[in-house]
């Protein structure tokens, strides 16, 4: 009886401890709960340099007609809206905050100065341009947009130019609008 | 009650008057207690309501009740002995002097833009050569340097920002002469921008939007300041775009806070050295271009505040050295 109990004892299984399962069990969870938030996050513009998403964009015009572009713009805006929410440096929160500049004013924090001359003076414009893509209005609220963006950024046409987050703006809407 | 409670009360004021009345002094200190009373009532309800301020343009008033710019000007040493200089050389003729000089004090009445201001900004963008641009292919254009954009915004978008600009072009034209063009055929047509009164009112007017559109943003978070200082960022807007100037703003506001941002918009003294600092400045236009386009831009962008503030603000608010420095 004593050996019986005392190989029993001995058992490695018996002398596992619980802690080992639980952290198992949590370090699989974990795991598959964060591969299904990662896959759920839009995946086009994850990983890419800012500038490059203006290009999917630009393609997504071209290519895809207005329905890809305003798919790919609601990708590209939840993109920018969690850089801006937790970004990983400065140079990443300035260009996220340069794309929300030109596209998603209403993400911008109202204590941004420019958040208010955006929303009043370009958003309006490049939804106007997305509700009649192609067309003669689209054309012109098109050459409004040019005109509030230069005289905005650069009044005097000197070499120093446009920024390339509003020449890429001005890109895309200008492709939209074109008959 | 009530009636035995008056009736005690107006006796008692009897008998405190029959004493009065035996008592000649104590009659003579009711009636200066109560005329002093009267009068001191009478002068709070007409005094100005210290309570009600109705916006940032009236407390800045309170606030600097002095004009920060010069009544004189060029108010600096080197525009001076350069305005000299083009007139001695007949490159300033003085018709042409006087005719910006008249079109100029109407123009900025109107607008309430302070006249030295407007002055030196067309004086640092042209040298006052209302003809410049008309030989080559340049993209800025006339007394003010207007370029495509800006002539859009005058024929497009003028009550955007304030509902005033339209009665000035009736005010001095006496009609809508809009599509103002650089029309190099027609010099003196008045809806061309090589005409003397026509620059003259459009610079204004576009100067005047972006005096609109900065105020208009610091209204809205009310936040006071000086307009004579707002004057100031709407001349660096009017050269480097509104957005340099907000990305300036951004950098005070986020890195130094709301006291120093405060200081920026009301002190003169603050403006000028956040201007001069050029450090701060590339770092500012750093958020909107890369460094290569960043740096010579807050360059310009410095040496052109430094010329337009030495040349329009009242001597007695500048020192020797901005006074006397050249411009570049």
């Amino acid at each position: 009886m004593n050996k019986q109990n005392k190989i029993h004892l001995s058992n490695p299984k018996q002398k596992k401890s619980p802690w080992v399962n639980i952290s198992a069990f949590l370090l699989v969870t974990t795991t598959v709960l964060g591969a299904l938030y990662y896959s759920k996050r839009p995946t086009q513009f994850r990983g890419m340099a800012i500038g490059e998403s203006y290009t999917t964009l630009k393609l997504s015009v071209k290519q895809g007609g207005l329905v890809q572009f305003q798919k790919d713009k609601g990708d590209l805006r939840s993109h920018i809206e969690s850089i801006l929410q937790n970004p990983k440096n400065e140079e990443e929160e300035t260009d996220a905050t340069n794309v929300a500049l030109y596209l998603f004013p209403d993400l911008l924090p109202d204590s941004h100065f420019e958040k208010q001359i955006a929303l009043e003076l370009w958003a309006p414009l490049e939804s106007a341009i997305e509700k009649k893509p192609r067309s003669s209005e689209a054309r012109v609220y098109f050459e409004e947009l040019k005109s509030h963006i230069w005289n905005y950024e650069n009044p005097k046409l000197s070499s120093v130019g446009l920024s390339t987050h509003a020449l890429e703006t001005l890109s895309i809407y200008h492709e939209l609008s074109s008959p | 009650m009530e009636k035995c409670g008056l009736k005690k009360w107006l006796k008692t004021l009897i008998s405190q008057k029959s004493r009065a009345n035996s008592n000649p002094w104590v009659g003579a200190f009711f009636v200066v207690f109560i005329s002093s009373a009267l009068t001191a009532v009478v002068w709070l309800s007409l005094a100005p309501n210290s309570k009600s301020i109705p916006n940032t343009h009236e407390t800045s008033k309170a606030l600097f009740p002095t004009s920060l710019f010069a009544s004189h000007y060029p108010a600096n040493g080197s525009f001076q002995k350069e305005l000299v200089e083009l007139k001695n050389k007949n490159q300033l003729k003085e018709n042409d002097e006087l005719e910006i000089h008249h079109s100029l004090l109407s123009v900025t009445d109107y607008l309430d833009i302070p006249p030295a201001l407007m002055w030196c900004l067309l004086f640092q963008e042209s040298r006052l050569d209302h003809l410049d641009g008309l030989e080559s292919e340049k993209a800025s254009l006339g007394l003010g340097q207007f370029s495509r954009f800006s002539f859009f915004e005058i024929n497009h978008h003028l009550d955007r920002y304030d509902p005033n600009n339209i009665n000035l072009i009736h005010l001095m034209f006496g009609r809508d002469i809009r599509p103002i063009m650089a029309k190099k055929k027609d010099l003196v047509s008045p809806s061309s921008y090589y005409s003397i009164p026509t620059a003259v009112t459009s610079s204004a007017l576009y100067l005047n939007n972006r005096y609109r559109q900065l105020t208009r943003l610091l209204d809205k978070r009310e936040i006071n300041y000086n307009r004579d200082i707002l004057w100031l960022f709407s001349a660096m807007a009017y050269n480097k775009g509104t957005r340099s100037v907000l990305s300036l703003w951004n950098s005070v506001y986020r890195k130094k806070g709301s006291k120093d941002f405060s200081l920026l918009v009301n002190d003169l003294q603050y403006f000028k050295a956040t201007v001069e600092d050029s450090s701060l400045l590339t770092r500012a236009l750093k958020k909107i271009w890369d460094e290569t386009k960043a740096r010579p831009y807050a360059k310009e962008l410095k040496t052109h505040t430094q010329n337009i503030s030495s040349c329009s603000i009242n001597p007695l608010f500048q020192t020797t050295r901005s006074l006397t420095e050249s411009a570049p």
